[in-house]
């Protein structure tokens, strides 16, 4: 037999035994190994091709035409085949989709932090730096040095709870003496407003920062009313700084914060760290201020604390308060998040009831 | 405080709906909390005089009286003893209501006799609490009472609404009913008048009744004092006891009730002494000696601290300066003379006194706020001219005004372009002056600006800023433009903050969800966590804490996750994977305690259910360790089996399984630790699963979260891999086999990995069956499996020789 005949018949042999093959196969999975054993690199019709050389032109071209006929041929059928298996596979399997999904332990953020980090990161926008400090304060960082020295009776709106005895009513003593003396006792700071102090003493105007942390107070827990809570401070201070800026942020944020339709009001204050001091109140967000229960029928919620910066607080840091003048601005978180997600109650935020947690 | 509308009004021409000056107010920072109309209770009582008074035929204890409703005599029955004729009484005629409408009146006959409605007492009107006669117009209201005319009219208490106010407490001025209408009066552009009166001094000289000496004057810059003799004490009048009931103080007797009447309207408190009990009518204010002892108004006796201020006479004390009489020097229904004294006391003392005895009143809290020391005279006097006018009796000549250290006059420059600078806007020159001169202010413009006088009643007027302040709230904060600050900063977070917030970031990312917890904690978690004898000194304590709950700052964050455990299982909540980031508070030698933030996590429970399609998994150990290395990076980290008396950051670990807890270091330094609580803790929380808890302090590791991402070329190669398993006894670790492994530096290993560990059926007692994956990859070709065959061989071959281990299986996939 020439060379001519036995690759001839090769061919035919190897087209009748796939054929055969890929009649029978029954898995796609198979009929893969079947495309690499007949049209793979190193399948049989590959390696007749490879022979062609040895063949005179004109035997050349009847076997390469044969062999490449042969080729199309089987692909051909296996893409049947293929589609033919993949057609049957969907009549077998049934995928039931009534079957609930795979139920993983989903993580939930605490509202009270979801929340700071919102405000934190609508300040950052604005150019702020968010900074931290201890809560276990000293007297003089969280009273005195915020412009409420011994014996003041903004004092006693703190209910403080203190870490050293304070003995500050028994001391007798110049009113410097009695300052100094502030700098011994330790307590739980009653507001983030010792950050200021804090962070005025390490950098220099201009200064843009936020603060935000853990509070505490004497209160009795209640439904409004919590030992530990949390606050977030802003301060800037700069040449230049107006209430009109004081206004314009707070009008910002509150709007951000609640809807872009909100009410924003500033009411005249006191607070010893600031001059003019304002209390800041938000329309109803209940109500949206035809009044409601949640607004005391006032159409209003207290939100906010703020004022221009006391010149005793810029001078006791250093700074020259003829040259700079700045805002500050104080919140209670919880306050904010129990308006915001409708939460009646202050203590669920430290009880953490999982049931509670999974709906932030 | 509560003020009636009416009240102010006399001291402000001002006609505005209440709603209207609330709002302005509340503007100018004096808060109005609430404004509550007053109605009267009752409806269609009018005034009627008693014409005659006569005895029930059928009963002895009620009376008939026949009077004059102004449309005709009526007769009516009554209970009350007090009638008589010529009076002015209340009459609730047939249709009348009282108490709201609760109590409708009708003619009806009473033991036989017909009576036509009735006569009324106080408590039945709801005007004041006493029920113990009818309430006798005539008495209570001076000058002609019309007959006929509603009650309301008579009383003049027709139309009135109460305002309660929240007042800032530096603002003393405030606290009174004159200072609020000069708030008004600035706001609407008005001037406030003060109470008009004349006093008629016709008694002996005040010298020769009083005598005050001021021991300290710096505790007591100023003692103003009068007397009034031959005073009737009676009950004060209705208008007065009306007033007083709307402010929240109880009447008590007219010479009390002046006194308080006097405070609420000029803020300046009074205390008034019965002379019998002023020993030779000598008064001194002087400062207590040790354990001195005064029995105070309220009946309680105390015992005082050296240097608190008194009032004594020359044998005993018979006040404590400023804060509350004493019972032995206080008025009562039979005094007939009184001194009044109307004193500037230092408001530090009265601090400090009333800080310590835990007495607070409404002159105490007045003191604090300092009042106005040019205010006692004007006081004294208003107060002289009441008593006589109520109580009869003649005023002493003159005062006792014993006044050594006088008030500094404060004068203050003000800029009017600081104003504007600070506020942020334009005022006009007319305004700002006219505001000042509402306010009290004397004022005398210069180059730059203004000259203030402070008004002595303003001691919260310091410096430039109180001032300018007060233009700002004058105008109203509601009609200051709004602008934003010029910032060129870029904002972020600081670098502690930034880890935490990454650390946060990770632990959500693995299914932990974010807690916050009470850092105070009670004794009781302390106690059985195993914190005793020298532990308890490091522990840090609330010296004033509100409960025993409350009293400890924690030491262990772990504790706090553990009571969040305890709350969820309360609610059947038994699956719980958790972490915080909080702080941790521990004795030092400083003044503060050292105070750490840490990143603590605890689990319990399944981290999986069971499903349909596999599950459950427990938590365990590992779910923490994995949590640990996915957020630091396991390469930081070493898990190191606990000692038997082990402890971390200086306070003891007794609360874990000794056995079953680890310490965590990076680099050989301890940054945590990690366990399983004891079952006892566990128990006496009536928790009964076993929970792990885990502690770490991310100060030490925030240099592997901060470190900045650097590209590292991605596996282009495939890789090759061989899987083996054996059997191995158990006390041989897992690194042990890793190690081994790695010490034999095989080329082109990339990695050891277990991935099966079994002990249990099928496997011999005390032994454990492991299977360890290794792969082999080039960087920049694809490798032939006879090239790493033999690293593999060496592999498995030092396991066996070396461990003992009987392989089972070896593959390459």
């Amino acid at each position: 037999m020439s060379l001519l005949e036995e690759l001839i018949r090769s061919i035919d042999e190897i087209k009748k035994a796939a054929s055969e093959e890929i009649g029978n196969v029954a898995s796609i999975s198979d009929l893969e190994k079947l495309r690499v054993t007949y049209l793979g690199r190193k399948a049989e019709l590959n390696l007749i091709l490879r022979q062609l050389k040895e063949l005179s032109p004109e035997e050349r071209k009847i076997v390469g035409e044969k062999a490449n006929a042969v080729k199309k041929e089987l692909e051909e059928k296996i893409r049947e085949k293929e589609s033919q298996l993949s057609h049957t596979k969907e009549k077998k399997e049934i995928v039931d989709f009534s079957l609930p999904g795979k139920k993983y332990y989903v993580s939930s953020e605490h509202p009270i932090q979801k929340l700071i980090n919102e405000i934190c990161e609508f300040f950052i926008g604005l150019g702020y730096e968010v900074v931290s400090g201890p809560e276990a304060e000293i007297d003089y960082y969280n009273f005195t040095a915020l412009n409420i020295p011994p014996y003041h009776p903004a004092r006693s709106m703190h209910d403080t709870l203190y870490l050293s005895e304070s003995t500050l009513f028994e001391l007798e003593g110049t009113e410097d003496e009695l300052r100094e003396a502030t700098r011994k006792i330790a307590l739980l700071r009653t507001h983030t407003s010792p950050v200021q102090i804090r962070t005025m003493l390490r950098k220099k105007p201009p200064l843009f920062i936020v603060a935000p942390g853990r509070c505490y107070r004497r209160d009795v827990p209640d439904a409004t009313h919590s030992p530990v809570f949390h606050q977030i401070e802003g301060l800037a201070v700069a040449e230049g700084i107006s209430f009109s800026d004081l206004k314009g942020t707070l009008e910002l944020f509150l709007r951000n914060l609640f809807s872009q339709n909100a009410r924003v009001r500033f009411r005249a204050s006191y607070f010893p760290f600031t001059e003019p001091s304002a209390e800041v109140d938000v329309s109803c967000i209940i109500c949206g201020g035809d009044g409601c229960r949640v607004c005391k029928d006032t159409g209003w919620l207290e939100v906010l604390g703020a004022g221009m910066v006391h010149p005793n607080v810029l001078e006791e840091v250093g700074y020259d308060s003829e040259k700079y003048t700045g805002f500050a601005f104080g919140m209670g978180v919880e306050r904010l998040a129990m308006l915001k997600y409708g939460i009646p109650d202050i203590r669920l935020f430290f009880e953490n009831n999982l049931k509670f947690l999974e709906q932030f | 405080m509560k003020v009636l509308y009416s009240w102010l009004k006399e001291y402000v021409d001002i006609d505005i709906q209440p709603e209207i000056l609330a709002e302005r107010l509340n503007y100018a920072g004096i808060s109005v909390e609430s404004i509550e109309k007053i109605v009267p209770s009752f409806k269609g009582v009018i005034t009627a005089k008693i014409l005659e008074v006569k005895p029930h035929p059928n009963a002895e204890k009620l009376q008939i009286a026949l009077i004059d409703s102004g449309k005709g005599t009526i007769e009516v029955v009554c209970g009350a003893k007090n009638i008589a004729p010529g009076q002015i009484v209340p009459f609730a005629p047939e249709g009348s209501t009282l108490k709201n409408g609760e109590i409708r009146l009708e003619a009806r006959k009473i033991r036989g006799f017909l009576s036509r409605g009735m006569l009324c007492s106080e408590a039945e009107l709801e005007l004041g609490d006493d029920e113990s006669g009818i309430l006798i117009l005539s008495e209570e209201i001076s000058g002609d009472i019309p007959i006929g005319v509603p009650l309301e009219e008579a009383l003049g208490i027709k139309s009135d609404y109460l305002f309660e106010f929240e007042l800032p407490s530096n603002r003393p001025d405030a606290f009174s009913v004159v200072g609020i209408a000069r708030e008004v009066a600035a706001l609407f552009n008005s001037k406030a008048k003060f109470p008009d009166f004349h006093l008629t001094e016709n008694g002996p000289q005040i010298g020769d009744i009083v005598k005050v000496e001021v021991e300290d004057e710096n505790l007591c810059p100023r003692y103003t004092a009068k007397a009034v003799l031959g005073v009737i004490n009676k009950r004060s009048p209705f208008w007065m006891r009306w007033r007083l009931l709307h402010s929240g103080i109880r009447p008590i007797s007219a010479i009390v009730d002046v006194t308080n009447y006097v405070m609420l309207e000029t803020g300046q408190p009074l205390h008034a002494f019965d002379l019998r009990f002023v020993k030779d009518g000598k008064i001194i204010v002087r400062a207590s000696g040790k354990d001195e002892k005064i029995t105070t108004l309220d009946g309680v006796l105390r015992t005082l601290r050296e240097g608190m201020l008194l009032i004594a006479d020359s044998e005993k004390p018979i006040a404590l300066a400023g804060i509350m009489g004493a019972e032995n020097s206080e008025v009562k229904e039979d005094t007939t003379d009184v001194i009044i004294e109307s004193a500037h006391f230092d408001s530090k003392s009265i601090m400090r006194t009333s800080r310590i005895l835990g007495l607070n009143t409404e002159a105490s809290t007045r003191f604090e706020k300092k009042v106005d020391p040019e205010g006692t005279v004007f006081a004294a006097k208003r107060a002289a001219y009441l008593m006589r006018d109520i109580c009869g009796g003649n005023v002493a000549k003159g005062e006792v005004d014993i006044y050594k250290k006088k008030a500094g006059q404060v004068q203050i420059n003000v800029r009017h372009n600081r104003i504007e600078k600070l506020v942020g806007m334009e005022f006009s020159k007319e305004f700002v002056k006219r505001t000042f001169e509402n306010l009290g202010f004397k004022v005398e413009e210069i180059n730059e600006g203004y000259r203030l006088t402070v008004p002595t009643f303003r001691p919260d007027i310091e410096r430039e800023i109180d001032a300018i302040e007060e233009i700002a709230r004058i105008y109203g904060y509601d009609r200051i433009e709004s602008t934003l600050p010029s910032n060129n900063h870029i904002g972020g977070y600081e670098e502690d903050l930034k880890v935490l917030r990454d650390i946060r970031e990770r632990a959500l990312r693995l299914g932990f969800t974010e807690v916050i917890t009470n850092p105070l904690l009670g004794s009781k978690i302390v106690e059985i966590s195993g914190f005793s004898g020298r532990e308890e000194e490091k522990l840090v304590k609330v010296v004033n804490p509100l409960s025993n709950d409350l009293s400890i700052l924690s030491p262990r964050l772990a504790l706090n996750l553990i009571y969040v455990i305890r709350n969820n299982f309360t609610r059947s909540v038994r699956n719980v994977r958790i972490f915080e980031l909080g702080r941790v508070f521990k004795n030092s030698d400083g003044i503060l305690p050292e105070e750490k933030t840490v990143f603590a996590a605890a689990v319990c429970g399944n981290s999986l259910e069971k499903q349909w399609w596999g599950g459950p998994l427990n938590a365990d150990l590992y779910d923490l360790k994995g949590l640990a290395e996915s957020v630091f990076g396991a390469e930081n980290l070493e898990f190191n089996p606990l000692d038997s008396d082990a402890s971390f950051d200086g306070i003891n670990l007794n609360f874990l399984e000794g056995d079953k807890s680890a310490i965590i270091t990076s680099k050989g330094r301890p940054v945590g630790y990690l366990g399983a609580v004891k079952s006892e803790v566990l128990r006496a929380l009536d928790i009964d699963i076993q929970v792990y808890v885990m502690e770490i302090i991310p100060e030490i590791l925030k240099s592997s979260i901060l470190e900045s991402k650097k590209y590292q070329p991605v596996p282009l190669y495939p890789a090759i891999v061989y899987d083996f398993s054996f059997i191995i006894p158990d006390e041989i670790l897992y690194s042990d086999i890793r190690d081994a492994i790695i010490s034999l530096n095989l080329k082109y290993l990339e990695s050891v990995e277990v991935f099966d560990v079994y002990k249990g059926k099928g496997i011999e007692k005390g032994k454990k069956s492991m299977a360890i994956r290794l792969v082999f990859r080039s960087p920049d070709r694809t490798l032939e499996e006879s090239e790493v065959r033999d690293s593999f061989e060496a592999a498995m071959s030092i396991v066996k020789e070396k461990f003992g281990a009987d392989i089972r299986r070896a593959d390459v996939s």
